[in-house]
């Protein structure tokens, strides 16, 4: 199982593991939407995590976005080089909640961004 | 999901390799046709992207090799030879190979692949510009040095909405991209839904590109190749853009369709509007139908009975819903001949070079719609009737010229209606069957007796008996004796038969003669005594009244005057041997055969009839007037006739007239 979700008093921690995909983009939603009902915080684990594609890219943004509007402290953490280049690779320079340094070829609307360099929203 | 994309894949690789030979084998007669080699370096690039978007990497690997041959042809580094084509058709075996062992079908041959790849790093590593002729004369300085310049353009690409579902990643087009020069991405987020309302398997963002290279706008496009029908794309040169005036004073044409390089979502819109389906789905809905077209029989058969004028009414609107239906449904299986005629320039190529002839194959009628089912059973026999051709029909180079004939042979396909049925026609212009030589095989294996009297179609026929050859030997190709004795038991197989003509030193004609469809036709049904019989609507051209004053004048022989032309008529009755006693007034359903015009006599025409053909099984299968049988909507079973067959029986084995040239029997008629 790629995705896990454990949940503890005070966060919901979500384990990534492997390459995430549209194969578990829909679990992926699940378990984001099940951390976000619980009203803890939401920590995303990606040490151990492979080749992120464009959906699980738009989750993590669209549940980044979702934590600031409603107050939730939500982390993504650590992140690996690969998952950077990868981010950066597909112009996301700006992710919210993911600092991407050295973004000199790729450069995404600030105007849609939080532009947060924070790990931590 | 992605398994389904998977084998979609495969389906979509077969088609385009398929579209490859094609285009390598034209390629093949016009070196130099920049679209041809556009062609096939685009069909290469999709199968390797595509292929390695769907995780058949070692068919993006050899392809990628393939392709990059195929670029240096493109950029006019290396000549389209012969060599090189061949090379790749090749390739294009092994890459079916590939396929074929990813679907668990066969397994390949590793070392053909490390041949094959050997073969194309010799081409790759000597490749040096050469300019064709014609280009030299077309290319000015200026485009030259154009070509040469890095040029920047503005990029759009907005994936569709199923763009990811269809298993496509828009990061792999994204990083292929940024191998073309230097790549400025910016991503477009503001479509992200909230995350309680996003569809996890859809891609929303977008983004804007700036990229500075060398490469054309059609090395850009052919990054998206394989996704065009499921994203809308924008290619723009920046210079255009910032600076559209002169652009415009410079080039009008370009000006005016700036969408010769922008937006390709219309044309692309037009195309997606078709869904792949699998065939046995249509089977089964053709299969559902013809239940419904049976079901809907016995309705009207009740209706017709009933006096309840409402229901009536409501039958007849089922009916003629059921024929629309079965009319959609049937021509959803239909397929244009064109691809079956396509794949067989391949086998001509390959035997060209094994025999060592020079033969070119054309075609025409490769629009003729046939059943998918059909189609599937023609390759074989037409596969061994184009071997067996170019095996005895066609001479060498040498006795060609020698008989005043072009060293270059020709094999012609034609395809072309004619009522129910499609004539397909494999003609040759080669040496001709010798028809002695034939005649003294089939004595001497006892096909036919020494003094048999048989006319020349019939001696031709000959050929098509199982183990007959009259080859001296048997090479590779041809021989045994086999191939034409496939063609006969495929073509029998399908209700069709086999002409065969042939002229000393002009060549031979082999036409298989084919029924559109095997499951549900037009019909007319008729009564004779208490038996039930369905003619094709398609080979029926009229029915008239035959009275006993008819019959008189016409002293007793079985010939009608229909407006001046005499019609010489079959008995189905006396055919059949159906002991009914005969009604004053009988119809004459006249038929338009390979004999001519013929009536068929029978008692009464009941009307038309949407016919689902039931297959009579093995026990019948050399009735040949016969092509199956229906169910009635009363629970009989009515024949469905083959008129040509029929007649063509009638005429060996019952006093009928036969039409001369001027259509007015021969007196030699039998009929009393």
């Amino acid at each position: 199982m790629p995705i896990t979700l454990q949940s503890s008093e005070k966060a919901c921690v979500i384990q990534l593991e492997d390459d995430i995909d549209v194969t578990c983009a829909a679990e992926f939603k699940q378990l984001l939407m099940e951390a976000f009902t619980a009203r803890k915080d939401i920590q995303v684990n990606l040490d151990r995590a492979g080749d992120l594609d464009v959906t699980a890219m738009q989750l993590l943004w669209a549940a980044a976005r979702e934590a600031r509007k409603a107050g939730t402290s939500f982390s993504m953490s650590p992140v690996p080089e690969r998952v950077r280049a990868q981010v950066r690779e597909a112009g996301l320079n700006d992710f919210p909640g993911l600092a991407v340094p050295n973004a000199n070829s790729a450069t995404s609307t600030a105007a849609n961004s939080g532009n947060l360099d924070d790990r931590q929203i | 999901m992605i398994d389904k994309y998977k084998q979609a894949y495969q389906e979509e690789a077969r088609e385009i390799l398929l579209e490859l030979e094609s285009c390598l084998l034209e390629l093949n007669e016009n070196r130099g046709d920049t679209e041809l080699i556009g062609r096939a370096f685009r069909a290469l690039h999709t199968i390797k992207g595509s292929g390695s978007m769907f995780g058949f990497d070692q068919i993006a690997s050899f392809t990628h090799h393939v392709e990059n041959a195929f670029d240096e042809v493109r950029n006019g580094r290396l000549p389209a030879s012969a060599d090189l084509i061949s090379i790749t058709l090749a390739a294009v075996d092994q890459i079916k190979a590939m396929l074929d062992e990813s679907a668990g079908e066969s397994t390949r041959d590793p070392a053909a692949c490390d041949a094959i790849l050997a073969k194309l790093r010799k081409f790759t590593g000597t490749a040096k510009p050469v300019v064709a002729p014609e280009a030299a004369l077309a290319s000015s300085p200026q485009t030259a040095a154009a070509t040469a310049e890095e040029v920047t353009w503005h990029i759009h690409f907005f994936p569709g909405p199923d763009l990811i579902r269809r298993g496509s990643n828009p990061l792999l087009l994204l990083r292929e991209l940024r191998q073309l020069g230097n790549l400025k991405i910016t991503a477009n987020t503001e479509s992200i839904p909230a995350l309680n309302k996003i569809e996890a398997e859809r891609c929303y963002i977008s983004w804007n590109m700036v990229l500075t290279t060398a490469s054309g706008a059609e090395a850009i496009r052919d990054v998206f190749i394989f996704v065009e029908d499921a994203c809308e794309l924008m290619i723009e040169q920046a210079a255009a853009t910032t600076e559209a005036q002169p652009v415009a004073e410079s080039s009008p044409s370009q000006a005016a369709e700036p969408s010769s390089t922008g937006r390709r979502t219309t044309e692309k819109a037009v195309q997606a509007a078709s869904i792949r389906v699998a065939a046995a789905k249509l089977d089964q809905l053709v299969d559902l139908v013809g239940q419904l077209v049976t079901v809907q029989a016995r309705l009207g058969d009740i209706a017709a009975r009933s006096e309840d004028r409402d229901m009536q009414a409501v039958v007849e609107e089922v009916e003629a819903l059921t024929a629309e239906l079965r009319e959609n449904s049937m021509s959803m299986r239909t397929l244009p001949l064109r691809s079956t005629f396509e794949r067989l320039k391949r086998l001509v190529y390959d035997l060209g070079r094994q025999l060592h002839k020079e033969v070119e194959l054309t075609f025409e009628g490769g629009d003729t719609d046939l059943d998918k089912t059909v189609i599937d059973q023609l390759n074989d026999p037409l596969m061994h009737l184009i071997r067996n051709c170019m095996d005895h029909g066609i001479e060498s180079a040498e006795i060609r010229k020698a008989a005043g004939k072009p060293a270059l042979a020709t094999v012609h396909l034609c395809a072309k209606h004619a009522g129910a049925q499609v004539l397909i026609a494999v003609s040759d212009d080669g040496k001709g069957i010798d028809r002695e030589a034939v005649r003294a095989r089939a004595i001497e294996r006892g096909l036919i007796a020494a003094d048999a009297r048989l006319s020349e179609s019939e001696v031709f026929s000959l050929i098509l008996a199982p183990g007959f050859s009259t080859a001296a030997q048997i090479t590779d190709v041809s021989g045994r004796g086999v191939g034409m004795d496939v063609v006969r038991r495929n073509v029998e197989s399908l209700r069709g038969s086999i002409e065969i003509a042939s002229q000393p030193g002009l060549g031979s004609t082999v036409t298989l003669r084919l029924p559109l469809t095997l499951a549900i036709i037009d019909g007319l049904l008729v009564r004779v005594g208490e038996a039930f019989f369905v003619l094709p609507l398609a080979t029926t051209v009229e029915c008239i009244e035959l009275t006993r004053q008819d019959i008189e004048k016409a002293n007793g022989k079985h010939v009608a005057n229909v407006r001046g032309q005499i019609i010489p008529y079959v008995r189905l009755g006396e055919f059949f041997n159906l002991r009914n006693e005969r009604p004053d007034r009988e119809q004459i359903m006249i038929a338009e055969t390979e004999h001519g015009r013929y009536g068929l006599v029978v008692d009464q025409v009941l009307g038309d009839h949407q016919t689902v053909i039931k297959n009579l099984g093995r026990f019948y299968r050399h009735v040949q007037f016969v092509s199956g049988a229906t169910i009635l909507g009363n629970g009989n079973v009515a024949l469905i006739l083959d008129p040509h067959r029929l007649v063509q029986d009638a005429i060996r084995t019952m006093p009928i007239a036969v039409p001369t040239e001027r259509g007015i029997p021969k007196a030699t008629s039998l009929a009393v």
